[in-house]
């Protein structure tokens, strides 16, 4: 039953992320920023960072929920698997450069017109935009609210999972690893 | 903020995006019935501990600059 559970979780996020995400890029291309000034009421907002360590147990709890299943995994299996993950690590840095680089044009005002009517902003002056919007709209923040749970949620599920088959066994050579 | 709806809708496109890819990702090891994303993770930090901790700094870094930054928008700072 609980691996059920575990596995309809497992179905839904793909779908549930997607759709909020559509949801969510809709709304802001719609939007118009009337908010943008800073407020010292709106940030910090306790109860958003309380609601992200919340969140963050909550995915990492949603592990135990997976029933016990003898993984059995290979030498070729975790080669494959390490290539994977090299490739994975190399494609975020390689991302996080490229945000950099768009934060230091933001950071450098660069005009996005010839004129020079535009400017790039940083990335960080989105976020706390879409925080002030969200807030002045509702006072509370709900979508916000609603946006650092999911996150963090998934991070503490994919980041900081609860298994405690795995720290029962040792880490040995492949073949003779067999994960529960 | 004259490119704030089509920054901050990249911003969220990008980040939703990534999160849908690996929601998948994590659904097809479920249902191939192969170690998850999070079981990899593990085992990986573990054989790797001060290369984790350094990635966990910085993701932690990152994080703090972009929600906790006290800075004002430039144009109302000064």
């Amino acid at each position: 039953m609980k691996d059920w559970i575990h596995f309809l979780v497992h179905a839904a996020l793909p779908l549930v992320i997607a759709a909020f995400g559509v949801v969510l890029v809709r709304t802001i291309l719609e939007d118009t920023p009337t908010n943008c000034t800073y407020r010292v009421a709106y940030l910090p907002a306790p109860w958003l960072v309380a609601a992200g360590i919340g969140a963050l147990i909550l995915g990492r709890l949603l592990s135990l929920l997976n029933a016990p299943v003898p993984f059995a995994t290979s030498l070729r299996a975790d080669r494959v698997s390490g290539l994977v993950a090299a490739l994975g690590w190399l494609s975020l840095m390689v991302m996080l450069t490229g945000i950099l680089f768009y934060e230091a044009i933001g950071t450098a005002h660069v005009s996005v017109t010839p004129l020079g009517s535009a400017e790039y902003e940083p990335i960080t002056y989105y976020v706390r935009c879409a925080i002030y919007e969200d807030r002045a709209s509702n006072g509370v923040g709900w979508v916000t609210l609603l946006v650092v749970s999911i996150v963090c949620f998934l991070v503490g599920h994919w980041l900081w999972a609860l298994h405690p088959g795995l720290r029962a066994i040792a880490i040995r050579p492949a073949e003779e690893t067999s994960i529960e | 903020m004259e490119t704030y709806r089509i920054g901050t809708a990249w911003v969220t496109g990008f980040v939703f995006g990534s999160l849908v890819l690996i929601a998948i990702l994590d659904f097809a090891c479920e249902l191939a019935h192969v170690p998850s994303i999070s079981y990899r993770v593990e085992r990986w930090s573990r054989s790797n501990r001060w290369f984790a901790g350094g990635l966990i700094l910085a993701l932690g870094v990152f994080l703090a600059h972009f929600l906790l930054n006290p800075l004002p928008p430039p144009s109302l700072g000064s």
